[in-house]
């Protein structure tokens, strides 16, 4: 237990140090809109011959800088388990499998891995604006689930 | 019952996935370990076999929509077991009968587990409509027993709330025998495709009891959720009366393919259950599939009976006979277990 208080107050070092560069630090949406994601599932849909996705997502700038990139603070990352992440959801509806190999960059549709890590760049509206979707069927919402329970 | 959790969806916006790439383990093992790894306590094989016991008297394979959720009741009838917890996803909310539509006015609920009621959770894959019940009402204060396989950030979250209650298990033999069932952790076949890896390297459950309920001699269930049924080990197909279609009726990557035989004497007598959803009359991801459906009929798994048509499969999305199934005998639940999305049981498969 003494280790875990130990790296536990690490983390803590960790996120007030950054806190003191005046950048806030648990905002999900990525400001590069690029994202370390997930690929928690992806399901075939018989009915139109495309398919369903769903990524965890955690921002490139929340990754990088408590996960990927610090290695004086943690040094036994695997005796604790990470802090709390801004992770949130980001599901495709109905991708045509021909976009999805060229986006991944993979050879067919079955190379696309269940539960492996990907590096996501997107596209988004700038604030007032709407892009037109039709050109891509890899339009995607991200969301969270707000749950109260009484 | 209570009106159950309010459950809203927060959006930040529509985007587009213009590229992206997949991260290899090698070279940013910290991303795997860190972000993905459980930490939670190690299932270790028991030194001594145990006996099989006074065999569990009934499975439900409850109607959530498009998911998986089962439930095992023991010789007085008590629920002790969920194989199972999940919640039709994002896209299929619809799919979800009114009695677990978080909000409606007929909502009931699940039969939570509690640390008071004793059931715990044996979780065959992080699939969210797997999990996805056990995630909304937050139960990280009763036992999960989970596959030892890695998960996003965004269950990590709920996973290390398990952790820190002590209350998550992970399966790392490949034969565990428990009180009321044996798990088996599932191993995908050479050759697996990367699409289907994880659906197949979760844990599987087998379960004794008295199928068909005239008949005194045990048989028994096979459950493997999303998993296909050679996944598991040759001696844990055997002696089966029942079993549970593999990935909803889904007809890709084998899943109903190297379907086991029924037990001796019940040669093309198998009861088999299906579970998936259907919203507007659409079944979600066009499960199950009717080729599949036939190869469960020509493998002798003739007693078919589904969460979302009653024995209809895949003939009636009117869905007039939707309901939980019960496998083996069907008692009425006891006085605790009234009023619930879960009390009863208009399917059965005895």
């Amino acid at each position: 237990m003494a280790t875990n208080k130990k790296l536990n107050s690490s983390w803590n070092t960790l996120f007030s140090n950054i806190e003191e560069q005046g950048v806030p630090f648990d905002e999900p949406v990525s400001s590069s809109n690029v994202y370390y994601a997930f690929l928690a599932n992806i399901e075939y849909n018989y009915n139109n011959d495309k398919y369903d996705l769903f990524f965890e997502m955690v921002s490139q700038e929340w990754m990088q800088n408590t996960i990927l990139f610090n290695d004086q603070l943690l040094k036994k990352p695997s005796l604790s388990p990470p802090p709390k992440s801004p992770a949130v959801l980001y599901g495709i509806q109905d991708a045509e499998s021909s976009e999805l190999i060229d986006a991944l960059g993979v050879d067919k549709i079955d190379d696309i891995e269940e539960g492996a890590w990907y590096k996501l760049e997107f596209d988004v509206a700038p604030d007032g604006e709407n892009l037109d979707e039709s050109d891509s069927s890899l339009w995607g919402e991200i969301f969270d689930y707000e749950i109260t329970n009484d | 019952m209570g009106k159950g959790p309010t459950v809203t969806v927060k959006t930040y916006g529509r985007y587009n996935l213009r590229s992206g790439r997949k991260i290899d383990k090698i070279g940013k093992t910290r991303l795997y370990t860190r972000m993905s790894r459980l930490h939670g306590m190690r299932l270790r094989p028991l030194r001594r076999v145990l006996p099989v016991l006074p065999p569990i008297q009934s499975i439900g394979i409850m109607d959530i929509g498009q998911g998986n959720c089962n439930l095992l009741f023991d010789q007085t009838n008590t629920p002790v077991t969920y194989y199972d917890f999940g919640y039709p996803n994002h896209f299929n909310y619809r799919s979800a009968p009114l009695s677990l539509k978080f909000g409606d006015p007929a909502f009931l609920g699940p039969i939570l587990p509690s640390a008071a009621n004793g059931i715990n959770i044996v979780l065959s894959h992080w699939d969210f409509d797997h999990y996805g019940l056990g995630y909304i009402y937050g139960l990280d204060n009763i036992p999960w027993t989970v596959p030892d396989d890695g998960v996003g950030p965004w269950t990590r979250d709920f996973c290390a709330r398990l952790e820190a209650n002590n209350m998550l298990t992970r399966v790392t033999t490949p034969v565990h025998y428990a009180i009321n069932y044996t798990i088996f952790r599932c191993v995908p076949t050479p050759g697996t495709a990367p699409i289907a890896l994880r659906n197949n390297r979760g844990i599987a459950m087998r379960i004794a009891t008295n199928l068909p309920s005239t008949d005194a001699t045990i048989h028994r269930v096979l459950l493997t959720a999303d998993a296909n049924f050679d996944t598991v080990p040759p001696a844990a197909r055997q002696n089966l009366t029942g079993i549970l279609a593999a990935h909803h009726g889904s007809g890709l990557h084998g899943a109903p393919d190297h379907l086991p035989v029924q037990a001796n004497n019940y040669n093309n007598q198998g009861r088999v259950a299906f579970s998936y959803g259907i919203k507007n009359g659409v079944y979600c991801y066009g499960h199950p599939r009717p080729d599949a459906v036939q190869k469960y009929i020509d493998a002798g798994w003739n007693r078919q009976c589904s969460t979302a048509e009653g024995v209809n499969v895949r003939t009636d999305p009117t869905q007039a006979n939707r309901g939980n199934i019960r496998m083996g005998i069907n008692t009425p639940l006891g006085p605790g277990f009234q009023n619930t999305a879960f009390t009863n049981f208009p399917n059965q498969l005895d």
